[in-house]
């Protein structure tokens, strides 16, 4: 396994998650990403994208929230730089008169949103199955790592798809608008565990045999003690690998599912929903309403998955 | 009232286009000569099948190939390529002969349709007064959705082809109530044991969700639903057609952007669910024409006017019972703007739920308040909503012209006056089952009086609720109002045709003034075509396939 | 070998089984079907009488056994929103889906095996880099917007290429239909097949690329090549043989996510096949679809995953002695 290896460097006894990533944080990493424009770009582009969606109302020129604050005359405006158009709306205005660039912040905040928490979720199922797992072995890792297989079985989108559309079917769709961030989560969430649960669960099991432990164990210290004191410190590097690039495909979930309409409803706009909506437009002449979100969308991806490949060359002692 | 209304179209020699009308058989003889002339003949009708096929882009699919199973336009519209009434609508929406030749009134409730002479099903049966009773029996089940139109009746057979039809009260309105009935071959139908209309949800398949047999000129090809029907032209159709288009194929396409691409690009011929943005973007495109008319459907939204403490609504009792509280509402809608904006102009701003050239239409109810939000919130307050509240509003999202749209417009101009409004937008397949449990507090409806009459738009939609005598079905804001029935029956009881539309426009300028519902605007009705294609509009969208001409 | 058979069938039959038992949860509670053939204003007597007639009195592991039967026998019942057997829509639309699945995969294979083999022989090369980026864009690009950049670019724009549907199909026996044999079914065709496949190049690129340099960091390369064989019997006999192994595996499993994926295509180029009925079904609550596909789709995929499992176990011969020492595969 990859990730067994990959957490060979960092194998010293350490205190806290927090350790855990400024192990990844080692002085030569840093220096790695100050040599790699394209790495320091990616992440500069993620971390932008990020505060952005954290502080819409200092970056957004417009409060798209306050509907009240919309104005007709503003529908369909063209992006500034074309006939008509505004710097007020520099992307230009939606069908309700909503400036595109903040439509864009803050349904990046909503996308963002569902799909940090989804990873984090996921991330949190998977590492305490695959502790677990790996920890007690015996029985439990026998059924956890069966339900594993069984859910690698399906892909991510289709877990995704059927999970939010059986639940959509089941809630109807009063009571589906209430839940959708909700329900989202999960079904992304779901649909990622398995990849932790297995990485952590091939990490611990080397961790578990380390002298360490070992002598943790002689000196009296509960497994549970053991497990989140000494190995899930050890073991978190490939985890947040993994979770860099599980982002981008919960991004990119987020946005699918709300674009066949099993995701967000309309007045909850996340990137997929103003894609939807603005591909209704595409054909009549106002493409900024699709093409900006969708461009959006395809830049954030883009930087989680080059920040990704390399944060996972890097902290790969093979490929050094 | 006796039925001979001119055959505008069958008897006329040129059409609306100043075309003249083709013969038909010769051109038919010729192919089918072509197609003895050997192996060749295989690669020719390959080619030849494009060129003369229609090919038809719409939003949905026809729900059934059962002409008593479902009652909404698309599905009406397929049907009448193969099944045909007795009575049907000229192009100035006049009744006309159809499949009865002549109907009279022979006494206050009794009808007699003398029925058209060597028609035959598809199959081969001959037509006859057997199957008018078979049918309109039918229709009568519990599982049609077109019992409204029939509820009540009883047929004789007087002979082959004459029956009676006598109506439970005197009804001025039946030759226009049976124009949407098709009739279906009794021996057939019972043959494959269809006796009533396909339930769409119970449990047994029915013959007739797949299969069709009737008079019309089209014959049921191929069927794989949602996605491709086919339908070919029968050497033996009794009427006369515009053009002898050999093929025509129905294809549901959703998306909207999907749908006129295809037309852009060559791969349809005729789209008759066009989005108003998309109107301009067709003028300008060379190849493609427009047509369009000013549809019968009014689209308007309704309330919960009967519950105390409404489901989807967050307010102290149910502000939609105050009056004021409506008008708050039609005044914080700026008609202008949605008609400019979203609908891109093509739709006329109303106050009233019946759409001009209906019978009961006043013009002067056609006034509706201008956008003013101030006095929209003094009206709130007013009605002890100062600081207004929060509702869920349903909205179809597949159903009307750009109805998401309209609902995510209306909700950003509630937003305006205080009102909260979350949207729930969704597929017709659920939003109407959802109205029709009468599970809404807030909604939006689009409607369409059937035979230019506004006595189906009262009877169903604000009459108090009897599902038998098919009262107030589509009454999805629960309005239950003894005077007004009363006042509805006087006038769908009254015979004399002036006094009844007197009455009818009086009830109409109440249902204003109460502002029962808040109605934004009419359509426009759009096809789009390519230049080689004429379809004229009937403004209840219901594309005549005997009228459509393709070179 | 018996036993691991056994065990991987086994564990395919569990899949099954529990997929059955959420589908038959689905189909029994998921709306009432009470209410759905009665309507609203039905009585309570009307239903009782309804509800011994269906068999909805019984204890529900006699219904759940009933129900497992009929599935078997191939009886999903009746689709709720076209009032036909969900089996024959199921089989109806799916050749559309497998046509479009399989023309993606080829394609993907096609040109992400080149284009990866391409880019490992030449690391560090402008093209080499230029692949990587492309595939880069190719991963995170969301099908559907590629798919809506495709239709306005070549139907819209230019007017080449069909944006719905499959075309004129061609109806072979009455089983299978197909839109090869057709030139407008083929260009209906492209479109989907290049959006569905442009991720699965990127993936199978990449793949191929990093398990390529792998193979040829190994020793024995190194000696072939001290020996002085020339770099493409090297490469040809040697490398991308072995890399090949990982590759077709990763190219089976893969065809799962091709029809997971095929979902979204077919909901934007409107292809009637078993992703856009999902979608429809969805939209209209209609449950016996949506528990028959959640079966057939389980099925499939184990299916996929035992072939898999069973090929790589007969090319590798490491796993057998792992298994034989009881070791976890």
């Amino acid at each position: 396994m990859k990730g067994a290896s990959a957490a060979a460097p960092v194998r010293r006894p350490r205190t806290g998650p927090v350790a855990a990533l400024a192990g990844a944080a080692r002085s030569d990493v840093v220096r790695d990403l100050l040599r790699s424009p394209v790495a320091l770009l990616s992440l500069l582009v993620v971390v932008l994208f990020m505060v952005a969606a954290a502080f819409p109302g200092l970056v957004a020129p417009h409060d798209v929230r306050d509907l009240s604050s919309l104005d007709f005359s503003d529908a369909f405006r063209p992006p500034a730089w074309l006939e008509g158009g505004s710097w007020s709306l520099p992307l230009g205005g939606d069908d309700q008169g909503r400036d595109i660039l903040s439509a864009i912040i803050y349904g990046l905040r909503i996308s963002l949103f569902v799909s940090i928490a989804a990873v984090a979720l996921s991330l949190l199922i998977g590492v305490a199955l695959g502790l677990l797992a790996g920890f007690r072995g015996g029985v439990w890792d026998a059924i956890i790592m069966r339900v594993a297989d069984v859910q690698l079985t399906f892909p991510a989108m289709l877990v995704a798809v059927l999970f939010d559309g059986v639940i959509r079917a089941a809630l109807g769709q009063g009571a589906h608008a209430t839940f959708a961030v909700p329900v989202m989560i999960l079904a992304i969430a779901l649909a990622g565990w398995v990849q932790y649960a297995r990485t952590i669960r091939a990490a611990t099991m080397v961790e578990a045999r380390a002298d360490y432990v070992a002598a943790a164990r002689i000196i009296g210290q509960s497994s549970g003690f053991i497990l989140f004191r000494h190995i899930l410190p050890n073991v978190m590097t490939p985890v947040f690998v993994l979770a860099t690039i599980q982002l981008a495909v919960a991004i990119i979930l987020e946005a699918t599912l709300s674009f066949v309409g099993l995701g967000l409803p309309p007045t909850q706009p996340s990137l997929g929903t103003l894609i939807r909506v603005g591909n209704g437009y595409l054909l009549s002449g106002e493409w900024w309403l699709a093409i900006f979100p969708g461009l959006a969308l395809l830049i954030l991806v883009l930087a989680v998955n080059l920040f990704g490949d390399w944060l996972r060359d890097a902290l790969n002692p093979r490929l050094r | 009232m006796s039925g001979r209304p001119p055959m505008t179209l069958r008897t006329g020699k040129t059409l609306r286009t100043g075309k003249t009308l083709r013969t038909g058989v010769t051109r038919r003889a010729a192919r089918r000569a072509s197609l003895l002339m050997g192996a060749a003949a295989l690669t020719l009708l390959a080619g030849a099948a494009s060129a003369d096929t229609l090919r038809i882009g719409a939003q949905a699919d026809a729900g059934t190939m059962d002409p008593q199973a479902q009652n909404i336009q698309t599905t009406i519209t397929v049907l009448s390529w193969i099944y045909e009434p007795l009575v049907t609508r000229d192009e100035n929406m006049a009744k006309a002969p159809m499949l009865a030749t002549a109907w009279e009134q022979t006494d206050d409730t009794t009808w007699r349709f003398t029925l058209r002479e060597g028609v035959t099903f598809a199959d081969g049966a001959p037509f006859t007064a057997d199957d008018v009773k078979f049918t309109i029996e039918r229709s009568q089940a519990p599982s049609s959705q077109f019992s409204g139109y029939t509820a009540g009746l009883t047929v004789n057979v007087v002979d082959d082809l004459t029956v009676d039809v006598v109506t439970p009260k005197p009804d001025p309105l039946l030759p226009d109530r049976l124009a949407n009935i098709p009739i279906m071959d009794k021996e057939w139908t019972e043959a494959n044991g269809a006796l009533t209309p396909q339930d769409l949800k119970s449990g047994e398949e029915s013959y007739t969700a797949l299969h069709a047999n009737g008079t019309g000129p089209y014959v049921l090809e191929s069927r794989a639903p949602d996605s491709k029907s086919v339908f070919t032209l029968r050497d033996d159709y009794w009427g006369e057609m515009a053009d002898d288009i050999e093929t025509i194929e129905f294809n549901p396409i959703a998306s909207d952007p999907t749908r006129i691409a295809a037309l852009l690009s060559g791969e349809l011929d005729l789209v008759i669910d066009v989005p108003s943005q998309a109107v301009a973007r067709l003028e300008a495109s060379p190849g493609i024409k427009i047509e369009q008319v000013d549809e019968f459907r009014t689209i308007f939204f309704g309330f919960d006017l009967a519950n105390d403490d409404p489901q989807y609504v967050e307010a102290e009792g149910n502000p939609f019972k105050k009056k004021e509280v409506r008008e708050a509402i039609s005044y914080a809608v700026d008609r202008d703007a949605i008609v400019k904006t979203v609908m891109r102009g093509l739709a006329s701003k109303t106050n009233q739920i019946l759409a001009p050239k209906n019978n009961g239409y006043l013009a002067a109810n056609d006034e509706a308040p201008a956008y003013d939000p101030e006095k929209a919130k003094e009206l709130l307050a007013e009605a002890g909503y100062p600081d207004g509240f929060a509702f869920t509003l349903d909205c179809p999202n597949n159903r009307y012209i750009n109805d998401e749209q309209v609902c995510r417009t209306l909700v950003t101009m509630l937003s305006r006056i205080g009102l909260d409004v979350t949207l729930n937008a969704m597929p017709r397949a659920q939003y109407f089952p959802k109205l029709w449990e009468r599970d809404t507090s807030a909604f939006m409806m689009g409607f369409n009086s059937p035979f230019a009459d506004g006595m189906y738009a009262l009877e169903t939609m604000l009459m108090s609720r009897n599902d038998d005598a098919g009262e107030g079905i589509y009454n999805y804001n629960q309005y239950a109002n003894p005077e007004l029935d009363a006042k509805i029956r006087s006038a769908r009881d009254e015979l004399d045709a002036a006094k009844r539309t007197a009455l009818m426009e009086e009830i109409f300028s109440e249902i204003t003034d109460e502002v029962l519902y808040v109605p934004l605007y009419n359509q426009v009705l759009v096809y789009a075509m390519k230049d080689t294609v004429t379809a004229p509009v009937r403004p209840d969208n219901w594309l005549e396939i005997r009228w459509v001409t393709m070179d | 070998m018996i036993v691991f058979l056994l065990q991987r069938v086994g564990q395919a039959l569990v899949v099954v089984f529990t997929v059955m038992v959420l589908a038959f949860l689905m189909f029994r509670f998921l709306g009432d079907p009470l209410l759905a053939i009665l309507g609203a204003n039905s009585t309570g007597i009307q239903r009782d009488v309804l509800r011994a007639e269906l068999g909805l009195d019984r204890s529900l592991v006699i219904q759940f056994a009933d129900y497992v039967w009929r599935t078997v026998q191939g009886d999903f019942g009746l689709s709720y929103r076209l009032g036909t057997p969900v089996a024959r829509v199921l089989a109806e639309r799916a050749p559309a889906t497998i046509e479009l699945a399989a023309t993606g995969m080829i394609l993907a294979l096609a040109v992400g095996i080149p284009a990866g083999i391409y880019a490992a022989l030449h690391r560090g090369r402008f093209g080499s880099h230029l692949a990587l980026a492309v595939s880069l864009v190719g991963i995170s690009m969301p099908s559907f917007f590629m798919g809506l950049i495709l239709i306005w670019i070549f139907s819209v724009k230019l007017g080449w290429l069909s944006s719905f549907g499959r075309g004129t199909v061609t109806d072979l026996g009455g089983v299978w239909t197909t839109g090869l044999l057709t030139a407008s079914g083929l260009k209906a065709l492209i479109m989907p097949a290049i959006t569905l496949s442009v991720f699965q190049i990127a993936m199978i690129m990449r793949l191929v690329r990093a398990e390529m340099l792998e193979v040829m960091r190994m020793d024995y390369i190194r000696f072939a090549q001290a020996r002085g064989l020339s770099s493409r019997s090297v490469y040809v006999n040697h490398a991308l043989r072995n890399t090949l192994v990982p590759v077709i595996t990763v190219a089976g499993l893969q065809l799962g996510s091709v029809i997971a994926f095929a979902v979204i295509t077919e909901q934007v180029f409107q292809w009637p096949g078993l992703g856009l009925l999902f979608l429809q079904s969805v939209a209209a609550a209609d449950v016996p679809l949506l528990a028959a596909y959640l079966i057939l789709i389980s099925v499939f995929f184990v299916l996929i995953n035992l072939a898999v499992d069973l090929a790589y176990y007969a090319i590798d011969p490491r796993l057998r002695a792992d298994v034989a020492a009881g070791g976890r595969a």
